[in-house]
């Protein structure tokens, strides 16, 4: 292992260790074979990290020529039921989305109203389209990725819940993917790998660069990350690519926060710490990226 | 490092964070309970979205169906949009001017307030006109309005200036989501106040004042706010504003009104400007529990 990951690697065991809840990590350099972390097979509640597989998995039937981009489907009353995420729950009945618009509100807002739409093109081309997604995620090496929903209604979670009927998956799975995401943004081979085109793999880079609550990259200079978040309960996650500053993929990453306590002894929610963590993350990579 | 949201008093905010403008009160008074630097005037830089809605609302008055009235927000409004989360969707997208005020309020988007800018010339209205008598109206003469957002959007709509008091009063002219009395004397009605919190309820991830308040997952106390500048490169030109509204023990609410200078030594990211504001967010919520 290089210098600089090892350094990577100490760096953020330490600033975990400091935590008041416990963090499963891991950060793959792309294309370099290399991976470190902590607890990563460690099952944990996937909550919208999720999505990136979604994602890929509906971008897959666009590859394939059944799904395309621009196929329109309409919000209804009836969808906005036991909706907790994203801005569409707020708005009137009846707005049309394109295929392209509801990937993109998914991944930027984490819209389960979107989460719906794209499940429901799934399905329009797929008899079982929870299941299409799951095919997709065994296929990419995602062995400890299952998902349970279409949309966890975490309204109705209390902060003990159990993982049995929610999607669960492992920060390993996660970089995984990821990692086959930045390298199938530079190479049409890798791109195949996913089943995807690198034009669609850089789509799903891109959505995943307008994340509205960025958390990874928050605080970073001199490198992006296209990042997807997951609220939970007692769980935050953020997953993310690495990029240069001309774009080029760095590092795939994934952190997951667990037994969060809903307060710190000084008074401040702990949620807050989880958030400036993930921020410290984001910057030791950077530090890293600068080594290479 | 990255800074820390503390758990202060708001007496030690004021001293923890020195260049902070802001005012805390409680009630229907217009008094406050504290306040550091309120009197300063300063960009609007995150509350220009608060006098819009308010002016759209007093529109919606007059104009039977202007609320319902369907907007199309097109590419040309996304490309001008430096805010939101539209501006990275496709194609035209229709939407009725509450909802476009909506996702104003909720997340900044400038391509909303584009639209909703054209929509009011091509109708003959002058927003800046239309908004300097509604603030006159609630005596809330600090405020100044230089401007509309031009081809570029922050979010904002309405340019100018305020301070922290005054803002305050504005909260305090808009009263309370639950309050019963009628402050059309004030200048408004019940019903545009419940329009206008019945969007402040909805903001989607807030990062100032709201950002530290307590709750876990979905779950957050009770509270109305707006979406601010604090992740855009805008507000580190302009600073970076932010209100509060809370429910206390005793019924009332309480209000804040905040305004970080881009200007404030050491705070650069926009971790750093949630952190501060949050802090200060943190330390009315706990206000409410005295």
């Amino acid at each position: 292992m290089e210098r600089s990951l090892q350094q990577l690697d100490t760096e953020v065991t330490r600033r975990a260790a400091d935590q008041p809840f416990a963090l499963s990590w891991e950060i793959r350099p792309v294309g370099t074979g290399e991976v470190i972390g902590c607890d990563s097979t460690r099952a944990v509640a996937s909550f919208s990290t999720r999505k990136v597989s979604v994602l890929l998995a509906c971008l897959a039937l666009v590859e394939a020529g059944e799904l395309r981009l621009e196929d329109h489907s309409v919000i209804t009353e009836e969808m906005k039921d036991g909706v907790q995420a994203g801005i569409m729950r707020n708005l009137s009945a009846g707005i049309s989305l394109s295929l392209r618009d509801s990937l993109v509100q998914m991944m930027s807002t984490s819209d389960n109203i979107c989460t719906q739409l794209v499940f429901a093109a799934i399905g329009s081309v797929r008899p079982d389209p929870l299941q299409w997604v799951n095919d997709y995620c065994a296929w990419m090496g995602l062995h400890a990725t299952l998902h349970r929903e279409i949309f966890p209604r975490t309204g109705e979670l209390t902060w003990s819940h159990s993982l049995d009927t929610l999607t669960t998956t492992t920060a390993r799975d996660q970089s995984r993917l990821l990692e086959k995401l930045g390298r199938g943004c530079v190479d049409e081979a890798a791109a195949a790998d996913l089943m995807l085109s690198r034009g669609l793999c850089e789509f799903a880079r891109d959505a995943m660069l307008g994340l509205f609550t960025p958390a990874l990259g928050v605080s970073c200079t001199e490198i992006r990350f296209a990042e997807k978040n997951g609220r939970g309960l007692r769980s935050l996650s953020q997953v993310g690519l690495a990029l240069s500053s001309s774009g080029e993929p760095l590092a795939a990453v994934a952190a997951y926060a667990e037994n969060i306590p809903i307060e710190l002894p000084s008074g401040v929610p702990g949620r807050v710490a989880a958030f400036d963590l993930f921020a410290e993350l984001g910057l030791a990579v950077q530090e890293w990226s600068r080594g290479r | 490092m990255v800074a820390e949201v503390k758990s202060l008093s708001r007496k030690k905010c004021a001293t923890a964070y020195p260049e902070l403008r802001f005012a805390v009160g409680a009630g229907a008074s217009a008094g406050t309970l504290a306040q550091s630097h309120a009197d300063q005037p300063h960009e609007l830089a995150g509350i220009g979205k608060l006098i819009l809605g308010l002016t759209f609302a007093h529109l919606g008055e007059g104009e039977e169906g202007l609320m319902e009235h369907q907007v199309t927000v097109t590419s040309e409004h996304r490309q001008g949009a430096r805010t939101g989360t539209l501006r990275q969707m496709s194609g035209d997208l229709e939407l009725s001017v509450n909802d476009a005020l909506n996702l104003v309020f909720s997340t900044g988007d400038g391509a909303c307030v584009l639209a909703l800018l054209e929509l009011a010339t091509s109708a003959g209205v002058d927003l800046l006109a239309e908004a300097q008598p509604v603030l006159a109206t609630l005596g809330l003469d600090a405020i100044t309005l230089t401007g509309l957002e031009q081809e570029q959007s922050w979010g904002e709509g309405l340019l100018g200036q305020t301070t922290a008091s005054s803002t305050l009063q504005l909260l305090h002219a808009l009263g309370t989501p639950d309050s019963a009395e009628d402050l059309v004397d004030l200048g408004v009605s019940s019903a545009i106040r419940t329009r206008i919190h019945g969007w402040m309820s909805k903001v989607f991830e807030p990062a100032g004042l709201a950002s530290a308040l307590p709750g876990f997952g979905p779950q957050r106390v009770p509270h109305q706010t707006l979406s601010g500048l604090e992740l855009t490169a805008y507000g580190a030109e302009h600073g970076f504003s932010s209100v509060l509204t809370l429910p206390n023990q005793a019924g009332e609410w309480v209000h804040v009104a905040a305004h970080l200078p881009p200007s404030s030594a050491g705070v650069r990211s926009p971790r750093e400007i949630s952190a501060v504001l949050g802090t200060l967010g943190l330390a009315a919520y706990r206000l409410t529990g005295d």
